[in-house]
């Protein structure tokens, strides 16, 4: 390897040790948070390998996104394979739900849980996935485009949207 | 709590997102998998996937214009890098209102695949629309509604209808390591390797590779398949039990 191979590896790791030890933690509790039935530890591994292999895609002002969208498509990956697509929707569709219904107890009243559930779930996916990445997951700007495969001005339209529509949704709950 | 906007109660969950650094010695676990993946991926040395080599058809047509002196649009066709993975497109823009993922069924095409979508009320409602088979920049099949032009003027290829040996070799791995991998744990990263080894010799999968990413622990007692069809890599991890 020539010296100058050699410099650009070493650069490269020491680029991607950086990019894994600030947001390790961070992917990893996306995973846990957002997709309970896939083994989180796999899709964390899993998303940290494609970032090495992509680390020159990576987007310098947003890699938390980037590096959640890559486990977005990792997750949907490992729940078509381990079944069929009416799997992987109902799987996407009760997650949010369940996840809701989890925290009632500590931090909103039953009856405004479950109508917050109730208006998630009848969200379209696109539109619970925006939601879903801003409010559970703190995404804005380029890290929520990022996570999403848009540019940020795109994804700040869609949540704006998507917040409408779940509003519309939470109010006919009443 | 009535009157209380919904996306900010669902943000008021959300627990300490503070990005919190893993010095090195913090999270031995980490650490490992820092290393691994580092050090394993620099070993194999990193092969990031060759452009695919784009062509132009309908070159006699675009010549007769061109030699006119009219401009022509001429239709570029293209294979995705990743013939496994497909996205349906409620509309013909780069950013739809409805986008669905599926995994290439090779026993169909991608336009039925998403027509299907389409009749099933899950892209919209109503009958399927005339379909274009397109690749995204990122290398995979984008079905949206148009024709081999809508896909130029998005700035996409057409997807080359063509027969693509390695596409539909990784679509049929795919699909066969779905079915034929056994849903029970097993209990050995060795006989993961076999079963994946035969399933790839079966469909003459020339090119692949099998890559063992950990061992069998008390915690994590079975070995599963992972597949990464664009870089045509079957990964071996191990994990918990299915839930």
């Amino acid at each position: 390897m020539s010296g100058v191979h050699a410099d650009r590896d070493a650069e490269r790791r020491t680029q991607f040790e950086e990019v894994f030890r600030a947001h390790h933690r961070s992917v990893a509790r996306f995973v846990a948070a957002r997709y309970p039935t896939v083994d989180g530890g796999d899709l964390v591994a899993l998303t940290f390998e494609v970032a090495w292999r992509r680390l020159d895609d990576a987007p310098l002002d947003a890699v938390r996104g980037w590096l959640f969208g890559i486990a977005r498509n990792h997750a949907r990956n490992a729940i078509r394979r381990r079944g069929r697509q009416r799997v992987l929707v109902d799987v996407l569709a009760n997650e949010p739900v369940r996840r809701v219904s989890s925290l009632h107890d500590e931090r909103l009243p039953v009856e405004t849980a479950e109508r917050l559930a109730a208006a998630l779930g009848q969200l379209s996916e696109s539109d619970r996935d925006v939601i879903e990445l801003a409010a559970f997951e703190g995404l804005s700007g380029a890290d929520l485009g990022a996570a999403l495969g848009v540019s940020a001005g795109t994804a700040s339209v869609r949540l704006h949207r998507a917040r409408g529509r779940l509003s519309d949704l939470f109010e006919a709950g009443r | 709590m009535i009157g209380q906007d919904p996306f900010e109660l669902l943000s008021s969950l959300r627990g300490d997102d503070a990005d919190d650094y893993i010095k090195p010695g913090d999270d031995p676990a980490a650490d490992a998998l820092l290393e691994r993946i580092s050090n394993g991926t620099t070993a194999a040395s990193p092969t990031p996937r060759p452009f695919r080599r784009r062509r132009v058809v309908a070159g006699a047509v675009a010549g007769v214009l061109l030699s006119s002196g009219a401009v022509a649009a001429a239709v570029w066709l293209d294979q995705p890098a990743d013939p496994a993975t497909l996205s349906c497109y409620s509309s013909a823009s780069l950013d739809p209102e409805v986008q669905v993922g599926l995994p290439v069924n090779a026993e169909s095409t991608p336009v039925e695949q998403c027509a299907t979508l389409w009749r099933n009320g899950t892209l919209a409602s109503g009958d399927a629309p005339p379909l274009a088979a397109c690749v995204t920049t990122d290398g995979i099949t984008a079905v949206i509604p148009g024709d081999d032009e809508t896909c130029t003027s998005l700035g996409l290829a057409g997807r080359d209808p063509g027969v693509d040996p390695d596409g539909t070799v990784a679509a049929r791995v795919v699909s066969t390591i779905s079915d034929q991998y056994p849903t029970d744990c097993v209990d050995s990263v060795d006989q993961a390797v076999t079963i994946v080894e035969e399933i790839l010799a079966d469909l003459e999968a020339d090119g692949w590779e099998i890559r063992p990413t950990g061992a069998i622990t008390d915690e994590r007692p079975c070995a599963y398949a992972a597949i990464d069809a664009s870089a045509q890599v079957v990964l071996i991890v191990t994990a918990a039990g299915a839930p």
